[in-house]
């Protein structure tokens, strides 16, 4: 459909979800309990078409005054009031019975305020609950009726319609306006254990494909207005293949010295790489210093961290003598820290997203997906549906992508990623344990699987120097230390490591 | 601002609004203020000022004659148009005096005031009752 064709809502993040905007003159639906943002929207729809896309609109009020509306409006940054001096909005206080006898009427004074300042959009605030209606007048015909008077004067119209905040009852009941209506969005808010999500659907938009399902959205978080973030269950439009359309010619440098030539050079471009361990190991000792890597051969770095705030990180790094802040001020590393309290994964992922998008970084670390599945629910789909979004988009991007993942086992991995059921989507697996020898617990590294590139699945050993960060260790240890390297044991990562006998393990 | 000095900004500005000479004009004006722009009949909008409708409508084209509220021309329909005329012939007056009014305290200084200019003038007191009482079609005394 041409996009003239379309009328852009206004809400940002809802038009991508729509394909661009809705039929012109479609009939739109807003249902919702009390408090779930129908007012708002519906405001927001006339606001950012007169406003910006130079479509005068008409607001109709039943129940709330217009000065209550335009100090609402007001919070958000929105001048109704101007707009109403610059002759490109009304609003007119009325009943609903006045509203259904004009609309009836060809003379129709409402219509003709519409008519006055070249009106496109009008939103009608609101139809009343099926529960409250008159029993003389039957609401589809109403509906009906009104749907004709609009669609004369060319105006697309938003029509918010209370409904019961119970889901059962939303089912069960019929709401006759939903058979008239052409496009319907739900809006609603939703418990989550103690907190409140409040999200929109698309229940049906004639003419257009539009992306169901429940998107998380916010009132007036930051921008103004209701924004939504798509469902990062949705599936991203772009080609798979398309996607990994791989440069081979080319790998990255980890910034650990010793681990590239395990992994064959370095990392491919656009591989998703899991390091897992448990907590305390360096993890994040070594996504710094791929960071750091980065930003020294002027490679773009975004780092999303849930689980230390960047003050705390930039600290981090600055004991093991990387500067991240100059890195920072340089515009070459971002870091983001999100709160992983009460976190809303779509929101989250939209601005992963628009991060990726805007600042096209080559390497992202994620720190840390253990985390995100203690938020989720490690064995949730919705855990998985957010992985398998991020490594679209990262591969979408050729971005390679880092994610930290805490091993619960302090000793040996019987299970690589515990309950995390994601391995197939993975290209790289870097293990990194304890293991203990004598009264030591010393540091093993195992590259367990890469892509396209053999390896030695070998355990190595790493130590991590204060103010130089880590390395992986040569196998031949330097003989003025008293220790036997790695190579001297067998089992090191089952937990059960045992001395190789002289003629087996005589380096 | 002190009582005796409200009641004589009170006073200044009903003289400048002669119109405004009922509770009900006041409460019209004020219910106009909060929606500018109305498409309403006389009976629901008596509800939603609480006076009674004939009251209502002696009342709105007193407003209307005064060039304070505009009305729509439709006699044929059900509802017509009102919009407050904040306009500059009458300055910064009917502003200001909505703006006391809009506080409880306010509304009843006003109110008072209003009552003691009525009772000053009992011609016009009389005046309006026998039009009120036209307009509902019982006898005056």
């Amino acid at each position: 459909m041409p996009e003239s064709d379309l009328i852009q809502t206004g809400v940002i993040g809802l038009d991508r979800i729509l394909g661009g905007g809705i039929p012109r003159g479609n009939l739109i639906l807003v249902e919702g309990a009390a408090g779930t943002g129908k007012t708002t929207f519906g405001v927001q729809f006339i606001y950012r078409g007169a406003q910006e896309l130079d479509e005068p609109g008409l607001i109709v009020l039943f129940e709330v005054s217009p000065e209550r509306i335009m100090r609402e409006a007001a919070t958000f940054g929105w001048d109704l009031a101007a707009l109403e001096r610059q002759g490109r909005i009304k609003i007119v206080f009325t009943t609903r019975q006045v509203f259904e006898q004009e609309l009836r009427r060809a003379d129709s004074l409402l219509l003709d305020e519409a008519r006055e300042i070249r009106a496109r959009r009008v939103f009608v605030d609101s139809f009343a609950p099926v529960w409250q209606r008159d029993a003389n007048q039957p609401p589809r015909e109403a509906f009906h009726i009104l749907s004709e008077g609009l669609q004369r004067e060319n105006l697309t119209a938003m029509v918010a319609l209370e409904v019961s905040a119970h889901e059962e009852a939303r089912t069960t009941a019929a709401v006759p306006e939903e058979f008239v209506a052409d496009t319907i969005i739900l809006l609603r808010v939703e418990s989550l254990e103690r907190a409140a999500v409040r999200s929109l659907e698309i229940v049906k938009s004639r003419g257009q494909a539009y992306e169901m399902g429940r998107h998380t959205f916010r009132i007036g978080d930051g921008r103004g207005g209701l924004e939504v973030y798509r469902r990062v269950q949705a599936r991203r439009n772009i080609e798979r293949e398309q996607a990994a359309a791989y440069d081979v010619s080319r790998r990255l440098a980890t910034g650990t010295p010793g681990l590239d030539p395990l992994l064959g050079g370095g990392m491919w471009p656009g591989a998703t790489v899991l390091t897992v361990g448990v907590s305390g190991v360096g993890k994040s000792v070594m996504a710094l210093q791929y960071i750091a890597e980065g930003a020294r051969r002027g490679e773009r770095s975004l780092m999303v961290t849930l689980d230390e705030p960047p003050a705390q990180v930039i600290r981090n790094a600055g004991t093991i003598g990387i500067d991240l802040q100059e890195f920072i001020d340089r515009d070459l590393v971002q870091l983001w820290y999100d709160s992983p309290q009460e976190l809303e994964i779509d929101r989250h992922f939209a601005h992963v997203e628009e991060m990726v998008r805007d600042r096209r970084p080559q390497r992202v670390v994620i720190d840390s997906l253990s985390t995100y599945g203690g938020i989720l629910g490690l064995r949730a789909q919705t855990f998985r549906d957010f992985l398998h979004a991020c490594v679209s988009l990262m591969k979408e991007y050729q971005v390679t992508a880092i994610y930290n993942h805490e091993n619960p086992e302090m000793l040996g991995m019987t299970s690589m990623m515990g309950e995390m059921t994601v391995s197939s989507l993975v290209d790289t697996i870097i293990l990194l344990n304890w293991v203990e020898l004598g009264d030591t617990f010393r540091l093993a590294l195992t590259v367990a699987k890469m892509r396209a590139s053999p390896i030695i699945r070998q355990t190595h050993e790493c130590e991590i120097i204060d103010g130089q960060g880590m390395r992986v260790l040569p196998n031949a240890l330097d003989p003025a230390i008293p220790r036997l390297p790695f190579t001297a044991y067998l089992g090191l990562v089952s937990r059960a490591p045992e001395r190789h006998t002289p003629h087996l393990g005589a380096p | 601002m002190p009582e005796e000095s409200l009641n004589v900004t009170i006073g200044r500005l009903l003289d400048r609004l002669a119109v405004v000479t009922h509770p009900c004009h006041l409460d019209l004006l004020m219910f106009f203020q909060r929606h500018p722009r109305t498409l309403i009949g006389t009976d629901a909008l008596a509800s939603y000022v609480g006076y009674d409708p004939a009251e209502i409508s002696l009342s709105l084209e007193a407003l209307v004659g005064s060039d304070l509220v505009s009305r729509s021309n439709n006699r044929a329909h059900s509802a017509r148009m009102y919009v407050l005329r904040l306009h500059a012939e009458s300055g910064d007056w009917l502003p200001t005096l909505l703006a006391i009014a809009s506080t409880s305290r306010g509304r009843a200084r006003v109110i008072a005031v209003l009552d003691t200019r009525t009772s000053r003038e009992p011609r016009a007191t009389e005046s309006r009752s026998s039009r009120l009482a036209h307009r509902i079609g019982v006898g005056h005394a």
